[in-house]
């Protein structure tokens, strides 16, 4: 790296890496205020140019194509509530579970704002996208239930073959899971699913948590 | 402000709301500023304080202890004999303090909800206003999600992160790095006191002082190739950043040595320690041999052999940026 002063950044003839490239790029349209784009008389004049009047014709395909928009959305909306709802058992649906939170989601591209850095290995594995639901057991234990869904289940074994066993348990579970005394790790399929608790208090119940998310990411 | 999820022990709330006792630190006292980075003879100065029976019989962190931890760091960092001098010398009546935590770990893996409190505590003493001391993060759920209650009015402490007010329009540049700067660090904040977390970091090795400022930025997910290098120095090159950085508090009373920075409980242990210094480099290369040794005891390889060495650490101290040394032979290590 050539390094230079603060009062001089970005020197002229200094190569930038394809990262700043990449934010140079993406981020000057967001900090462009809208206040300050001023369209030019003659971009008026074009815009007058091509303004046409709309035909019944015209209204009709675009009528259509609004609707097909509305209908793709509404199908997505629906299906990707479907796969949350279905994915994590309900409260009480294990005895002594209760789903304390909504389910978020994170696509792959916005993983950084949950888990930082390490959205990294799992881009690199494929991620499609996280979904996350906070569960405490006996009104006494927090845990958290993090499902990964991968692109393949290539990459949801890489993920796990990647990660030291420790004083792990082996447990039967899914393709391949791990128990530990506070967290509980296992992959199924696309899915890689982390189970672990937030305070330190003995944990219980994890296994039976797990087993019903494996039974669910298994339809 | 009220801390979710247990009854603060001295009642911090009701000592913000009626401002109990404010000690006014006289303005000719010389403040404490972080050090000119590179040209110091003497050393940098790390401590390091534990206490195994920081959690007492239970799990959390007792909050009488940790005050008393940070204590021992503080004087021994400053050479005082008493806990409230310092703190005078680092801050003035009347400055905006923020303290940058680290939220990204949830409940496990945060910057720890009693230490703040116990900083918070320090901070009122030296005669900030509750309402001017500000804790803070990129987002405001992740901090309530880690037990932090959000405050944003009255005469409390603040606390809620960028999200509510966002980052300036303004792009703020040093080497390779470009980033717009949260609004709470550049309208809220006259001193910024770092308070990151001792963690494993998958890409860029460790995580502590200097990578917690990632946090401050707006597009931290640019910056994580190469191991995060050189873009972590580059990062705290930036004035706004480097002018208001007075001092590092890490929170290493549970650290992770593996599968970070998110939380894996299988992969944090309870260290019990706090490490602090004003020197974020030292700090970061003494964090980073915790780790190894950790990981050594742990039968696994040295972040050397995984490829994922914090290279942004030599990066940092080296001589277009000078934020600090990882030389070891100028780095004073005092375990207290």
């Amino acid at each position: 790296m050539t390094g230079v002063g603060p009062e001089n950044p970005f020197a002229a003839g200094r190569r930038l890496s394809p990262c700043v490239k990449a934010w140079d790029r993406s981020d000057s349209s967001q900090l462009r205020s809208s206040a300050r784009i001023k369209p030019t008389a003659q971009a008026v004049g074009q815009i007058g140019k091509k303004a046409s009047p709309i035909g019944a014709k015209d209204l009709f395909s675009n009528a259509t194509i609004l609707i097909m928009l509305a209908v793709t959305l509404l199908f997505s909306v629906s299906c990707n509530r479907r796969t949350t709802d279905t994915i994590f058992p309900a409260s009480n649906e294990v005895a002594g579970w209760v789903k304390t939170g909504d389910i978020r989601t994170f696509e792959a591209t916005d993983l950084w704002k949950y888990i930082d850095g390490e959205a990294e290995r799992y881009l690199k594995a494929g991620v499609q996208r996280v979904f996350t639901a906070d569960y405490r057991f006996q009104n006494t234990v927090d845990v958290v239930v993090d499902i990964y869904m991968m692109g393949s289940a290539e990459g949801a074994r890489k993920i796990f073959d990647s990660e030291p066993a420790g004083d792990a348990k082996s447990v039967q579970l899914g393709d391949g899971a791990r128990l530990y005394s506070q967290s509980l790790v296992f992959r199924k399929g696309l899915y890689l699913v982390r189970i672990y608790q937030e305070s330190a208090e003995p944990a219980q119940g994890l296994l039976e948590l797990g087993r019903a998310v494996e039974q669910k990411v298994s339809r | 402000m009220r801390w979710r999820g247990r009854t603060s022990r001295r009642d911090f709330l009701q000592n913000c709301l009626t401002g109990a006792v404010i000690l006014r630190a006289s303005s000719k006292v010389p403040l404490l500023a972080a050090p000119e980075q590179g040209t110091a003879a003497g050393k940098s100065r790390v401590v390091i304080a534990r206490d195994a029976t920081l959690r007492g019989i239970g799990a959390t962190v007792d909050s009488g202890r940790i005050l008393s931890l940070l204590d021992r760091c503080i004087q021994a960092l400053f050479n005082f004999d008493n806990p409230t001098e310092p703190w005078k010398r680092l801050v003035r009546p009347g400055n905006k303090v923020g303290l940058k935590v680290n939220a990204l770990g949830g409940r496990g893996l945060s910057s720890n909800l009693q230490l703040v409190e116990a900083i918070c505590e320090r901070l009122r003493e030296a005669g900030i206003r509750a309402s001017d001391i500000v804790i803070w993060d990129r987002d405001t759920d992740e901090l309530e999600h880690s037990g932090f209650h959000v405050s944003t009015g009255g005469n409390r402490v603040q606390c809620f992160g960028t999200d509510r007010v966002g980052y300036e329009d303004e792009l703020v540049t040093y080497g390779d790095v470009g980033s717009r700067l949260s609004k709470i660090l550049t309208e809220r904040c006259d001193v910024l006191i770092n308070v990151p977390v001792l963690k494993d970091h998958d890409g860029a090795g460790i995580t502590a002082a200097l990578k917690n400022m990632y946090g401050v930025i707006h597009n931290p997910n640019k910056y994580h190739p190469n191991g995060c290098n050189p873009y972590v120095a580059d990062v705290n090159m930036l004035p706004e950043i480097r002018r208001k950085m007075r001092l590092t508090i890490c929170d290493a009373t549970t650290a992770s040595y593996e599968g970070g920075p998110g939380y894996k409980p299988q992969y944090a242990w309870k260290n019990n320690a706090l490490i602090v210094s004003q020197d974020p480099v030292a700090l970061d290369y003494t964090g980073w041999q915790i780790i190894e040794r950790k990981r050594a005891e742990k039968g696994l390889k040295t972040l050397e052999a995984e490829d994922r060495a914090p290279r942004y650490i030599a990066t940092a101290a080296d001589a277009q940026h000078r934020l600090g040394t990882n030389d070891p032979k100028k780095i004073a290590v005092v375990e207290v």
